[in-house]
């Protein structure tokens, strides 16, 4: 084992009072040789972000190291005065955090936020240092560094600032890089680029990094060695390799279970008259006007998309951001006006949101939103919350509402209890099954989930996943499943189709898209999946194969006619 | 920018034109005759009749109306019903009195209250916070009106430092001037800090939440540059607006502030003007105060991008 | 040694300090006025606030001494002829004007005919052109110091209505205004001369060093009047609590007509404070045309219903009492006839309610905050009303509502108050009248022994009219008098020889500062 340049050893740490404190992070120990590139790895709660920036002395107002010893380059930093902190952060550590939208200064340009610590710390000229910036911007990725200096956060996208991050970290050359879930706000792809940057990057620079995260399968194949932490305990740590071959721990088992397993679902068969039928559809924003009398610029967030989904089936909605994939979700739902095109559900026309039969079948298609926290109004309880949507049926008492809305929630994992509670009293997996549930309740025939379990821990994504894939089967409906993530869908989606700038670029049966991918996109999309293959007690990481193969072209028309006319 | 100023002039044209004959039907609406007003207790029903005829109050609302517009379109306010004066000249004088006043009060609580509401927000629930907000809010709670008598009280009669009651402006005597000013400025500082500190302070806390001040501080930035460089900024832009909503809603109502200081200001001459039903007059205030409003508003806006360049114009 | 003090005068000094002492010329007095000015022409662009400083500038041929009587100031004397249609002024020889021009009957002649012109825009001119009986049919002037005005009735108010103090009738040099015939400058003949008007900070005037004073004792706005003072600044401060403020940490000098309650915020020993009753008075207006109160036994019930004396008291702190008549106390023409009044009795009130066929129906008592003392008018009798059955409620408006619905007689109940008149029959025109719903009381008896009373000048016939008009008005109820309104004024200590009067017009001249 290398020199450890960041040594913990025992350190719990507390917070609130003296008197009463709390601890949420118990006797961890954990060491990261020089140039080593550690994970800890665990879910939202186990403690893994207060450990790492207990090491930075970053620890939020009330939270402090109550004992133990942390380390750094043989220097004892618990204890260690602010001034002397301040001269090791930055210059020896650096730390790159889980959102890249908030973590750059909106109203700084970039190279004053990148300068700003190499003149403090070297005493650099602004030449220098803007020089400097420029090499390690064209390092992670960034090509017109000299330009990008003069521009503001705003003006990049998410991977990119989240590049800029890491390379206005990385300028002072830190011995530690210590990243905080730094991709999980971000798209499957630019995920994997990132993950492979900070790698690429460190192994080139020598430096150590101790990588946040709680995804298993994000970090397995790039990190040396891995600390699994639960409920504030280091519970098992090693090499990577061993613990995937050999997990010990249940924590570590049931990480590596949340993992896609490469098993795909079968495609529909029974023969019967699709449920939704859209045809043409077509959104475009209109930009702001120049003039009054201008006329407007225009978006094209969707073009020419059809789809059709049958009954009791789930149609996988993949895409990077800004593909169209939630403008189409939305439009299904009614929440979104078609500039032109057709929906029809059944025989009906549902096109136009406000159309009175449109009302009518309004409770038949249900939507359930990504950020679970948003979506519920934090001053109503839950229980309210679900009964929500039957307010307006007149037959039934509040009592029946009442009762309705308990058996959903149960239905829905939770028990009768959470009715009372309110959102900011749950989980995000909790909050997610209040959304499932205030859909459920209006009996829909068809729910579009719009990236349902990108916000929550891969473990807590596996439970939901498979509370949905019961719910369908108990209450026969179809799922319009959105997600940037080919891995999510795996296991729910019959049919799966891919967008990319507002097209449908593949689409076809989970299984056929899985195997054979006929679109580029597809490729890069499957090509980031890690897959485990059972091995011995545990499991070997495997990536897929991602070669498009244009020989094995499949047949349109997922659901096929009634063959009884 | 340009394009962005010469659009927002013209939404303001409608809004004028609202203002201006809410005003007019409003002022006309409200019980109350100004001939008989001037006229008073004597029963003088011919003078009556008379003046209503000079004032051109017998002619239909549509004609007067019209005959005001169109003469504001030549920009002529008309004369005052009480004197007789220009309205336009009297207007400017009294608007420049209460805009000093209030642009030097605002201003100055703004030099307080921002930085004092970001130390509070950086030791947020500590002693220093404490002590910050519950002073401002003590300040708030206490009306102008009382501020003002209790300074007067201290400083004009116990210790006979400043002159409690008469106006001199800046212009004709500037050390002077000042002395008149303070109290009144000190009174407005007072009560306008308040609602400053606490947006400041809360605007503050806001972005300290946010991972780039936790960034700053692991560049190794000391307190005072990640206060000063990274949260000023930010904090400051929502602050701005607030700002300039007191700086607008000051300028046209500090009638109290001029009252019990006796300061020859416009919210005063609005007062009088109401109570006389002077309908010139007040049309005339009224429709620069909205004018001013809509400008002061305009200016904040421009100057937003400046603390935040999210914000295209 | 010249006479000072007014041998007549009501005030009432009652700080002690004010020992009179010899008066000294010079020093500025800073004395508050609650708004600007509205002009400078007399008469014109008015209040009373501006009425107040232009009598400073300007005076006319007669005014008004300490008592309300009629005295002589640009004129030497008057006569009027057999018949009462020929008034003939003899002008002094020593006036002069501010711009250094002697005054005479030319400049006399000028200005009347200046007011008395409908384009001047003159407040007064009804009294003099024939709209209310009276017509001045010629202003003219046969020699240097004599002018003749021919009337065209005989009124014995003619004297009294060049006297007033609202319409000043000054006697200003033509140069006041210029080539048009726009007014710019008042050139008058007063003890002080426009010095600067800085626009809703301040007026300042001078003392005119060429003034020569009318003989005749020193009586309010009429005998010899001395401005000791070299300059008066007037300022405007609107809030009183300030005004006081001021006056007491020595940045002002006077500040009239504040309240009783405001006395208590005083410190005695840096103020003096000046009071006396004055020709205003309060009412409590009833409009007969109104269903219920065109019942004389409802009218008569609220009338015994009130408690007039501990109204008086309370309203005031006891500086006045109760005055039934419509004359108001200080009068020559207010005798023991005016002083009878109600009694309270609630017996007879119920009596008479249940006369009335009264159902609990609360009255409605209209009344304003803008004058203090309507509203606490209106709040006292709301109490006395209520120990006596009768349910009334307060009706608060704006001032310049509560004057429109008495100028259109839309109330059923109004605590009100008239400004001074100076004559009785005056003040009786004010309520009494017909054609026009501002008048209180149609009763043509009554308004024909007023008229009498306007034209004639025997004394004791008038006095007889007068006393026949109250026992009528006693009898009828029309509306009730409660009392005459007062006046408090303070001073700095070092403003010395200050004097209120019925008028409660504030005069600067004859007073001066003692450090």
């Amino acid at each position: 084992m290398k020199t450890a340049i960041l040594q913990m050893r025992d350190v719990t740490i507390a917070f609130g009072g003296r008197e009463w404190p709390t601890d949420v992070v118990t006797s961890a120990s954990l060491s990261v040789g020089a140039g080593e590139f550690h994970a800890i790895v665990g879910e939202s709660g186990s403690g893994k972000t207060m450990l790492a920036r207990a090491a930075l002395g970053l620890l939020p107002p009330g939270g402090r190291v109550r004992a133990g010893s942390i380390t750094f380059d043989g220097t004892e930093l618990v204890g260690l005065g602010s001034r002397s902190i301040r001269a090791l952060r930055g210059k020896k550590m650096g730390m790159v955090f889980q959102d890249p939208l908030t973590s750059l200064n909106p109203s700084m340009r970039i190279g004053a936020q990148m300068c700003e610590a190499t003149m403090l710390h070297e005493k650099l000229s602004v030449k220098d240092a803007q020089d400097r910036a420029i090499d390690m911007l064209a390092r992670v990725g960034i090509p017109h560094g000299a330009r990008a200096l003069g521009c503001y956060p705003h003006e990049f996208s998410g991977g990119m600032r989240q590049r800029i991050m890491i390379a206005s970290t990385l300028l002072l050359k830190p011995q530690l890089l210590i990243a905080d879930e730094p991709t999980t706000a971000l798209d499957a792809i630019v995920q994997a680029d990132i993950m492979d940057l900070i790698r690429d990057v460190t192994r080139d620079l020598g430096t150590a990094v101790l990588m946040i995260s709680h995804d298993l399968g994000l970090v397995a194949d790039r990190a040396d060695r891995v600390s699994v932490m639960d409920a504030g305990v280091i519970v098992e740590a090693g090499p990577v390799d061993d613990i995937l071959i050999e997990p010990r721990h249940a924590k570590t088992k049931a990480l590596l279970a949340a993992l896609p397993q490469g098993e795909v679902k079968p495609p529909q068969s029974a023969q019967v008259a699709p449920l939704l039928h859209v045809t043409g559809a077509h959104v475009s924003f209109a930009g702001r006007k120049p003039w009054p009398w201008a006329k407007a610029p225009h978006t094209h967030a969707l073009r020419d998309v059809d789809i059709t989904l049958c009954p009791g089936e789930t149609l996988a909605i993949v895409g990077a951001s800004g593909s169209g994939k939630t403008t189409l979700g939305r439009a299904i739902a009614g929440l979104q006006d078609l500039t032109s095109g057709r929906i029809q559900f059944g025989d009906a026309d549902i096109t136009h949101p406000l159309a009175s039969r449109r009302r009518e079948l309004a409770r038949e298609i249900q939507i359930v939103f990504q950020d679970p926290m948003g979506s519920l109004d934090p001053r109503v309880r839950v229980g309210d919350s679900v009964a929500e949507g039957l307010r307006h049926t007149k037959t039934l008492s509040r009592a029946d509402r009442r009762k309705k809305a308990l058996t959903t929630l149960t239905a829905c994992g939770l028990d009768e209890d959470f009715a009372a509670r309110f959102p900011h009293q749950l989980s995000g997996g909790q909050r997610q099954r209040v959304g499932i549930a205030r859909a459920l309740i209006m009996q829909p025939k068809i729910i579009v989930l719009d990236e349902p379990v990108s916000a929550l821990d891969v473990t807590v994504q596996a439970q939901v996943l498979d509370l949905l894939e019961r719910l369908q089967r108990d209450h026969d409906l179809s799922y319009i499943f959105i997600s940037h993530d080919l891995g999510v869908v795996e296991s729910i989606a019959n049919r799966v189709m891919v967008m990319e700038d507002g097209i449908v670029v593949e689409e076809g049966h989970a299984a056929e898209v899985f195997r054979a991918p006929q679109h580029p996109f597809t490729c890069r999309l499957l090509s980031i999946l890690p897959e485990l293959k059972p091995q011995g007690r545990g499991y070997r990481l495997v990536r897929r194969q991602t070669h498009l193969d244009p020989a094995t072209r499949r047949e349109e028309s997922p659901c096929p006619q009634p063959t009884t006319a | 920018m340009l394009r962005y100023v010469i659009l927002r002039c013209l939404a303001s044209i409608p809004t004028m034109f609202l203002v201006a004959v809410t005003v007019f039907v409003l002022m006309r609406l409200v019980p109350g005759d100004p001939a008989t007003l001037m006229v008073g207790d004597v029963t003088q029903v011919e003078r009556i009749e008379r003046l209503r005829e000079e004032m051109g109050l017998n002619d239909p609302l549509l004609v007067q109306f019209i005959a005001w517009m169109g003469a504001l379109l030549q920009g002529d306010f008309g004369t005052s019903f009480i004197n007789g004066a220009p309205v336009l000249p009297t207007l400017l004088d009294r608007f420049a009195v209460t805009a000093q006043v209030v642009a030097i009060s605002v201003l100055l609580a703004a030099v307080i209250a921002v930085p004092l509401g970001m130390i509070a927000a950086w030791r947020q629930n500590r002693s220093v916070d404490n002590v910050i907000v519950t002073t401002s809010i003590a300040a708030m709670s206490v009306p102008s009106f009382w501020i003002g008598l209790m300074l007067i009280l201290v400083f004009g009669i116990e210790l006979g430092w400043l002159p409690s009651v008469g106006y001199v402006s800046l212009t004709d005597d500037l050390t002077r001037g000042i002395m008149y000013l303070i109290m009144p400025v000190a009174a407005l500082v007072m009560a306008e800090l308040g609602t400053i500190l606490r947006m400041s302070r809360a605007a503050t806390i806001e972005v300290m939440r946010l991972d780039y001040i936790t960034h700053a501080r692991a560049k190794g930035l000391s307190e005072a540059d990640v206060l000063r460089r990274h949260a000023f900024p930010n904090a400051f832009a929502p602050t701005l607006t607030i700002i300039g909503l007191t700086l607008g809603a000051l300028l046209g109502g500090a009638a109290v502030i001029e009252t019990v200081f006796t300061l020859p200001g416009l919210g005063r001459h609005l007062i009088d003007a109401i109570s006389s039903r002077d309908y010139p007059v007040v049309q005339g205030v009224m429709l620069l105060v909205a004018l001013s409003y809509i400008l002061v508003n305009l200016i904040t806006d421009l100057l937003y991008p400046l603390f935040d360049p999210r914000v295209r114009l | 040694m010249k006479k000072l003090i007014s041998a007549s005068t009501i005030a009432l000094i009652c700080s002690a300090g004010a020992a009179v002492a010899d008066p000294e010329f010079g020093g500025i007095a800073k004395v508050a006025m609650k708004s600007d000015i509205l002009g400078t022409q007399p008469g014109v662009d008015r209040d009373g606030i501006t009425d107040t400083l232009l009598h400073h500038i300007m005076e006319g041929l007669v005014s008004y001494d300490a008592d309300v009587n009629v005295q002589p100031l640009l004129a030497e004397s008057w006569e009027i002829s057999e018949d009462g249609t020929t008034y003939t002024f003899t002008l002094r020889d020593d006036v002069m004007f501010h711009n250094g021009e002697p005054m005479t009957s030319a400049e006399v002649v000028w200005s009347w005919d200046r007011w008395l012109d409908l384009e001047t825009g003159w407040a007064c001119t009804d009294w003099y052109d024939g709209t209310e009986d009276l017509e001045i049919l010629s202003v003219t002037a046969p020699d240097e110091s004599t002018v003749v005005f021919e009337l065209n009735v005989a009124n014995s108010l003619f004297l009294a209505q060049i006297a007033n103090i609202q319409c000043l009738t000054a006697i200003v040099h033509p140069d006041s205004v210029d080539a048009e015939g726009n007014w710019v400058e008042p050139i008058g003949t007063g003890p002080y001369m426009l010095s600067e008007w800085n626009q809703g900070v301040s007026v300042t005037i001078e003392r005119f060093d060429d003034y020569t004073p009318a003989s005749g004792p020193a009586s309010a706005y009429a005998g010899e009047r001395i401005a000791y003072l070299d300059a008066v600044e007037f300022i405007v401060v609107p809030e009183t609590a300030t005004a006081l403020a001021g006056l007491q940490s020595g940045d002002l000098d006077l500040v009239d007509q504040i309240q009783p309650n405001d006395r208590n915020e005083l410190n005695p020993d840096l103020v003096t404070i000046h009071e006396a009753p004055s020709l205003e008075w309060n009412v409590l207006l009833m409009r007969v045309d109104n269903e219920l109160m065109s019942d004389i036994n409802m009218r008569r019930a609220v009338a015994l219903a009130i408690d007039f004396a501990v109204l008086a008291q309370t309203a005031s702190s006891g500086i006045v009492g109760y005055n039934p008549s419509t004359i108001p106390e200080g009068s020559v023409y207010h005798t023991a006839v005016q002083a009878e009044g109600y009694e309270r009795d609630l017996e007879e009130v119920a009596r008479l309610l249940e006369a009335a066929g009264y159902d609990g129906t609360p009255l409605q008592i209209q009344t304003n905050r803008r004058f203090n003392n309507m509203y606490q008018n209106a709040v006292i009798i709301q109490a006395m009303l209520a120990e006596a059955g009768i349910n009334s409620e307060l009706d608060v408006l704006e001032w310049a509502a509560h004057l429109d619905n008495y100028f259109n007689g839309q109330f059923q109940l109004s605590a009100f108050g008239y400004s001074a008149r100076t004559d009785p029959a005056l003040n009786y025109r004010s309520v009494l009248g017909e054609d026009h719903p501002a008048f209180q009381w149609y009763n043509t008896d009554a308004i024909a022994m007023v008229n009498e009373a306007a034209v004639i000048g025997d004394p004791e016939r008038r006095q007889a009219l007068f006393d026949e008009v109250h026992r009528m008005m006693i009898e009828e109820v029309p509306t009730l008098n409660l009392y005459n309104a007062f006046t408090i004024d303070v001073t700095s200590n070092r403003l010395q020889g200050y004097q209120v009067w019925p008028a409660a017009k504030p005069y600067l001249w004859n007073v001066w500062i003692e450090e």
